[in-house]
């Protein structure tokens, strides 16, 4: 492993789910307090913020809230790799020694029901959307159904993936559904989008997520952090032939998706393989995505699921413990916040402070993946 | 490529070469949209929705491309024999769409 530059030192979250009457920013502002108070660092000592919402607002502007301190404070728009682009810039900025603390955030607040695009936002002619192919939860039916097709993988597994997200939900206090349903309960809900029935799939939701990190060299000066390093954070998007949301057509050779290539330069940059980690956090938008985005990034191989989920490989005193807060299944998916919450689970995790739903064995290493339109990857590797 | 774009996606090139695609194909996945997508972009009522298929069609060795499916959506398998044919939006603009080949079996 090479030497850590980065350091998580403060970690804080709004609670997911619905909260009337608080705003996006509002959730967001909260959770940077939160991740202060925790690094045992003020507002003013942040040099460079980063940070976004899908449909809730301008983060700079919670500076309001915070302090205008007149630090730099950039604002990030980026689908569902919004928190992990973030994470990213600050990231490469404290890398590069142009500043020593940074705070990153995402949050959002979406109404209920399936998102609302425009095709022209997306480089999309108009007719895609009228003729009702704008809808995301219509590429995840699609791909699982081929997944499924080409891997002999059963619709019981996609039940056994939100089983065990609503099992750790409900030992996650800030989850949104913390009830845990049979996987018979869940093969049997209404049909959404086919084979995903509605306790498979994700739901927009709302949320906020903050981390504080250093510069390495800057640890001296807060000798209370308990610093968790990050490694790796890598953002990728899409090639020509690749099987992505909102795509009108596909090639006849798929081209690898972008998971595979921001997962494999993460754990590149990190100097640690796939086979070293003890707790990943994928992208499970709904059932099939965590089955697919683990082989994708290399966690497991094509078509291995059904026995892992068989054997009870990732479950919290598993092999492979994957999505231990519930993942998007149990939180719900404010978009902006989603990716950062991945990374909250994992430092607190890397910590043993975990509770309820602590990893056993005091786990090393840590994985975390987003995935989104219009092909959209971002991983980050930690480690103690 | 599908829809026509002026520059390739792969290399960015602007010489775009149109081709006529085969009308007919086999499914190569699909799923069914069981609510009525949000509205807009969809252009239809809420009230009168009925699922719809929607697969990706491979038109021979050259291209799979998105479509609604005609007919049916609890008979739709991945393999079928699927043709093109004319779909109206509400507006009575003519679209696409892929419909089962009731003459021949597939595998």
């Amino acid at each position: 492993m090479s030497d850590p530059a980065v350091a998580i030192v403060g970690i804080g979250l709004h609670p997911f789910g619905r909260h009337e009457g608080v705003s996006g920013l509002e959730m967001g502002a909260h959770a940077v307090r939160l991740a202060l108070e925790d690094a045992g660092l003020r507002w003013s000592d942040v040099e460079f913020a980063a940070g976004g919402s899908s449909s809730s607002g301008n983060a700079d502007t919670m500076v309001a809230d915070l302090g205008a301190t007149g630090l730099a404070f950039l604002n990030v728009h980026n689908g569902c790799a919004t928190g992990g682009s973030a994470l990213v810039s600050v990231y490469n900025a404290l890398r590069s020694g142009a500043c020593d603390v940074g705070v990153v955030v995402g949050f959002d607040k979406h109404p209920r029901g399936a998102f609302a695009e425009r095709p022209e936002d997306w480089s999309l002619p108009a007719w895609y959307g009228t003729a009702g192919l704008m809808v995301t939860t219509q590429f995840f039916g699609m791909k699982i159904q081929r997944y499924m097709h080409d891997h002999g993988i059963e619709p019981a597994t996609l039940a056994k993936v939100a089983n065990k997200a609503f099992r750790n939900g409900e030992k996650n206090e800030n989850a949104w559904r913390r009830q845990p349903l049979s996987e018979d309960e869940i093969l049997n809900a209404r049909m959404v989008s086919d084979p995903l029935t509605q306790y498979m799939l994700c739901s927009p939701g709302e949320g906020g997520a903050a981390l504080v990190l250093c510069r390495s060299e800057y640890l001296r000066r807060i000798p209370q952090a308990r610093p968790i390093y990050l490694r790796s954070a890598v953002l990728q998007t899409r090639q020509p032939q690749s099987f992505d949301v909102y795509s009108p057509a596909l090639g006849m050779e798929l081209s690898p998706s972008p998971s595979v290539a921001a997962a494999q330069m993460a754990f590149e940059r990190a100097g640690v393989a796939p086979s070293e980690i003890d707790i990943a956090q994928v992208q499970d938008t709904e059932s099939g995505a965590e089955l697919i985005h683990l082989a994708e990034c290399g966690l497991c191989e094509h078509g291995e699921q059904a026995g892992l989920y068989g054997r009870g490989a990732t479950e919290i005193a598993g092999d492979l413990p994957v999505n231990t807060d519930g993942g998007c299944i149990a939180n719900g998916e404010p978009i902006g916040a989603s990716g950062l919450r991945q990374v909250y689970e994992t430092v607190l995790q890397l910590r043993g402070e975990a509770g309820d739903r602590q990893v056993p064995n005091e786990p090393k290493t840590g994985f975390t993946h987003v995935y989104g339109a219009p092909g959209v990857s971002a991983c980050t590797v930690l480690s103690r | 490529m599908f829809p026509l774009r002026m520059r390739c996606t792969a290399c960015a090139g602007s010489e775009v070469v149109r081709r006529l695609l085969p009308s007919r194909g086999t499914l190569w996945t699909y799923t069914v949209q069981r609510f009525p997508p949000p509205s807009p972009p969809y252009r239809g009522s809420s009230e009168t929705f009925t699922p719809f298929g929607v697969g990706y069609v491979e038109l021979d060795d050259i291209v799979r491309v998105e479509s609604r499916l005609i007919g049916d959506p609890e008979t739709l398998r991945i393999g079928m024999v699927l043709e093109l044919v004319p779909l109206l939006d509400v507006d009575g603009e003519p679209t696409y769409a892929f419909a089962p080949v009731h003459e021949e079996t597939s595998k």
